[in-house]
Order: structure tokens, then sequence, then C-alpha cells
């Protein structure tokens, strides 16, 4: 036992890290700006907008301000009629409306749940008929109030795994790509192979295809492996199409494929390569919409998760399996044709800063 | 192309990285058909030279010319007929021997499948073809390497120190192979630190801090030089170029 020699190897690593200015910063910094981050995030005043259908009427008034005074509902007045509109916007988690009853009857009251994220589903249900009950002692009516609940979507089998799945499913997916692409990628350049290939007619983009042909294949072997172990395993529920979900996770991992060449190009070993990963991981994470919806966001992190590629696909991926959209749907659409741009983009980039970085 | 006198010809090549110069106005010629060495300590330029000539780096003053054909202006061209064994052996050991050279075969659009297995006789390897390539020895790879360089049929051969740790006997192997290829047509581009090996080189250039010092048959430089042996004359060169800088 020598302190000497172990002495000796605590200072070299000492010398070779202060050396490597990008993982003091991974060790420095990273951790402060993910904990702010995910600090910020908790923090964040959460209430859960509810809409009441109020033609100014006593008794729906009288229900507005006793939502109004409940704790953790922000209230939202609505004509006659535009609760559901409103609810299938996703603007609010639930309405309020008078259902149609017959002179002299008890009042009654319809509360309609969006219900694809069970925990504000569970909020609603348990504040919205003790403050609509409240409301009716206040006008002196003395029949307990009816309150019939009806879901949006889903229902009350949904539990948390329903909601978390369509985005937890495409996250693991990508980040297991992204991973293993841009450290096999990174291989190339360190055995010396890129060196080889690039002094022979291959072009860069054809490089970078063949890396997405054949990473693409394990990638969407995996996500269909993922996705079917999420339905009939884990028995996650769902209603749309299981095909579009399919199409939604096999362009996303092929975007991952592109994204793991494109960034593996700025490392110089497998140790920067691996430091991608939460620069990658986190904001992912946090911001596109898997644990807080992108909506709730301030607007500058809504920016930023905007320009995330896994907000796209959470966001189709919960539209299909919770709403049942199709193809149709304008806003599967759209994710579907940015999350190919994304892919064609980072593809484009990958080709054309490859040279630069072999030579 | 066929009728170049010479497979290479540089004018006034420089290369520089950040403060340290590389290539300073390398003038050269290398006859085709031949075996030239390029002879010189570590940092002479020569890995600069054959990588520019691989088209993998841009000068940044002067012009290269590789079977007739301008490397930066149509480095498409010259990339199908020029062979390049690097320095490590740039293989992928999670492959096997036949599969490594398939692959460089494909890349290089080689459509006979006979080539694979005639290259793997070329280097000794055909009775290992099925063998994956991280359980082979070094002399092994390094046939390996040379055999994925060979598989297109190159015209020009830039070998870069291709005989680094290979055995003697191995070694011997490799320059009976490369005289044979010379009378095939092809002219082979070989780095060398070590001298003896520079006597089995058709002609030589002495590269120093990017610079030739002198050029010629092994005899012709020893001669000029009034040495006895071509390290004495490296010397004799390298001093003289001092005294004149």
């Amino acid at each position: 036992m020598s302190f000497r020699r172990g002495g000796a190897v605590a200072r070299r690593i000492i010398f070779q890290l202060r050396r490597d200015h990008r993982t003091l910063g991974l060790i420095f910094v990273v951790p402060l700006a993910v904990l702010a981050l995910l600090g910020y995030l908790v923090r964040l005043p959460s209430s859960v907008a509810i809409g009441i259908e109020t033609s100014g009427s006593p008794p729906e008034e009288a229900a507005a301000q006793a939502l109004e005074s409940a704790p953790g509902l922000r209230v939202v007045r609505l004509a006659p009629g535009a609760g559901e509109a409103e609810l299938q916007a996703g603007r609010i988690a639930g309405v309020v409306k008078r259902a149609p009853t017959p002179p002299g009857a008890a009042v009654t009251f319809e509360l309609t749940v969006e219900g694809a994220d069970p925990n504000k589903s569970a909020l609603l249900l348990s504040r919205v008929p003790a403050a609509l009950a409240r409301s009716l002692a206040q006008l002196g009516g003395g029949a307990a109030p009816q309150v019939s609940v009806r879901y949006l979507y889903g229902g009350p089998q949904f539990d948390p795994l329903d909601y978390f799945a369509p985005a937890l499913v495409p996250t693991f997916a990508f980040l297991f790509v992204f991973l293993l692409t841009s450290v096999s990628f990174l291989r190339e350049r360190t055995q010396g192979t890129l060196e080889r290939l690039m002094a022979s007619p291959l072009s860069r983009l054809e490089l970078v295809l063949g890396y997405m042909g054949g990473f693409g294949l394990f990638a969407v072997v995996q996500s269909a492996v993922i996705l079917l172990f999420a339905v009939f395993v884990l028995r996650i529920h769902y209603v749309g199409n299981l095909g579009i979900v399919f199409l939604v996770q096999a362009i996303l991992t092929v975007l991952a494929v592109n994204l793991g060449v494109l960034l593996s190009g700025f490392a110089r070993n497998e140790f920067q390569a691996v430091q991608f990963m939460p620069m990658v991981v986190f904001p992912q994470a946090l911001l596109a919409g898997v644990f807080w919806p992108v909506n709730d966001l301030p607007v500058v992190l809504r920016l930023v998760a905007q320009a995330l590629p896994l907000t796209y696909a959470n966001e189709a991926l919960r539209e299909v399996m919770i709403r049942g959209a199709g193809l149709q749907s304008a806003t599967v659409l759209r994710d579907l044709l940015v999350l190919t741009a994304f892919a064609g983009l980072f593809l484009a980039l990958a080709a054309m800063t490859l040279r630069r970085r072999a030579g | 192309m066929e009728g170049e006198a010479y497979a290479v010809e540089t004018d006034g090549l420089a290369k520089r990285f950040g403060l340290v110069v590389a290539l300073d106005r390398l003038t050269l010629r290398v006859p085709a058909g031949i075996t030239y060495g390029l002879l010189g300590p570590n940092g002479s330029g020569k890995t600069t030279l054959i990588r520019l000539l691989a088209g993998l780096l841009r000068a940044d003053a002067g012009s290269a010319r590789v079977l007739g054909h301008d490397v930066t202006l149509s480095a498409e061209k010259t990339r199908h007929v020029v062979g390049y064994m690097t320095q490590a052996d740039a293989l992928y050991g999670d492959l096997t021997v036949q599969e490594n050279v398939a692959f460089f075969a494909d890349i290089f659009g080689v459509s006979d499948g006979r080539r694979v297995r005639e290259v793997l006789h070329i280097v000794d390897l055909a009775d290992r073809a099925d063998s994956l390539v991280h359980t082979l020895s070094g002399g092994m790879r390094r046939r390996l390497s040379l055999a994925t360089a060979l598989v297109h049929r190159p015209r020009l051969l830039l070998l870069d120190e291709p005989t680094v740790g290979v055995d003697p006997q191995l070694r011997a192997a490799f320059w009976r192979h490369f005289h044979e290829l010379n009378r095939e047509g092809v002219t082979i581009i070989v780095s060398s630190h070590v001298m003896d090996e520079a006597e089995r080189c058709d002609r030589l250039g002495l590269l120093r801090e990017g610079r030739l010092l002198a050029e010629g048959t092994a005899d012709e430089l020893r001669r000029r030089a009034g040495r006895e042996t071509l390290e004495e004359a490296f010397l004799a060169y390298a001093e003289a170029s001092n005294v004149v800088p």
C-alpha cells in the first residue's frame, strides 16, 4: 500500500480533468441548471381551469362564485353551449353546466371532465361537487344538488400510467436510440475507419443515410417492441389507431439516429459523447410535455419546448392514444410533419458537418 | 490517364496546422509504376502529404495531381483509383475478415465477388476469412488492412507506415507483394522512418520539417552525400539544410 502511487493516480486525474473544460462544465454547471429548471417547474402555480356555462341566472351565478372560492381552481365563465369547444381545445380541464330539468325539480348540474390527465380529473371530481353543494345551500335550496359526471376522453378507469405512457414510450425509444447511435458513430472515428471512408468514393450523405438505414431498422423494431409491451403487458388504455402510434414512433427514432450522428461528430471520444446525454435528455424530459403540459409552461419555456422534437411526438401520441385522433386531425398531421422536418434537418446537418470534422 | 509519366505531381504544396508548418512548398514528382519511399522522422510531413493526396486535407497553397487529376478539383475521380492504408488499422473489430474486405469492396463498387477471396489469398488470410477481426494478431490486422486497401485494384496505393510493428518475415512478404503490384503498373507511395526499408524503394524523397531535403534512388542519395549509409546521408542532407535556411 503506497499513498505515493495512489496519489500519483489522483494527481493525474486532476490534471486531465482540469484540461477538459467540457467535463468540468458538466460536473458543475449542468446539475445546477437542471436543478434550477426542475425547482422552477415544481413551484409553478398550478391551478386547474374549469369552465362554467352561465346565462346569468341566480343558480348559475351562485355556482360560479362557489367555484371561484374553491382552492386550486381557475374559473372561466362561458356562454351557454361554448364549453365543449373550449374543452376540446384543451383550454379548460372541465366544464360545468346546468342540466335541463322540469320546473320545480331539484337543480342539477352536469360536470364534464376532459379526462386525459387523471390527476386533473381527480381534483375536479373532488372539489367541484362540494363547491356546487355550497352554492345551492347559499341559495336556500334545501335539496342536495344533483351532479352528474361525464368524461370527454378516457374515463374513471384511466390511471396515471395511461396518461404518462404515451409520452414515456417515445421518450425511452428516443433516448436509447440516440445514445446507441452517437457512441457507435464515434467509434467509426476513433477506430480510424471514418478516415478510410472519407478517402473512398462514399459521400457524406451516403454515410449518414447508411447509418439511418442500419440503426433505423433496429430503432423501428425497438419502437414496436416497446409499444406492444406497453399495450399488452402493462395494459395501458388506448383508443386510437396503433398504426399511427407506430408511425410517430418510427419517425421519432429515425430522427434520434440522425441526431446521434450529428452530435457525435462534435465529440472526440466516448466520454464526451456520453456527455451529450444530459444535454439532450433533461430539457426534453422536463419541457416536452411528459410531466408538465406544454400549455401550462411560461412563455419562454414554451418556446424552448416548441424547439424540442419530443414535444411533438408526445403531443401526437396523446392525441391518438387518449383522444382517439387519427390522420385527419390537424394536430397529428402537423406533429408528423414537424417530426419529419426535424429528421431531415438533422440528416442534412450531419452530412454537412462531417467532412470538416474528419479532416 | 494510362499514359501519365507521373502518378503524382505536386507543385509548391503548402499546409499548416495553426502555427505548425506541416508542408513547406513541396514540389515532388513520382514516376508511375514504381515504389516511392517518403523518408523522414516523425513530424516531417509524410502523413500530411499522404492525406492530401488521399483527398482528406485541402492544401493552403500549391497544387497536387494524382494520376493526372487535380486532387482538389477532381477528388471524386481520384478516390476510385487510390488505395489508402492508414497508420492505424482502420478495421471493424466485430466483423469477420471476409466481411471487412467485402464492406470496402461494396464501398468502392467492386461487383466481382471473387475479388474478395482473391485479395485474402494475396495477403495470406484466406484460411482466416471467417475469424472475427478482434481475435487476429497485430500482423494479421496489418495484412487485412492492406487487403481492404487493395480490393478495388487501385492504380495508386498510399501506404502510411505499413510495416510498423510487423515482424521481419511478414515485412519481406509485404515488400515482395509491393513489387508485384509495381509490375502490374500500380504506383506505390510508402512512408517510413526505418532506413533499411528505404533500400527496397525504387526512389526516395527525404522529408524534414515539411521540406524535401533530397530526392533520388538510394544509391544516388548516398553518392551525392558522399556517405556509406542512407542514415548518414540523411543526417548530412539535414545538416546542409540547416546551414542554408
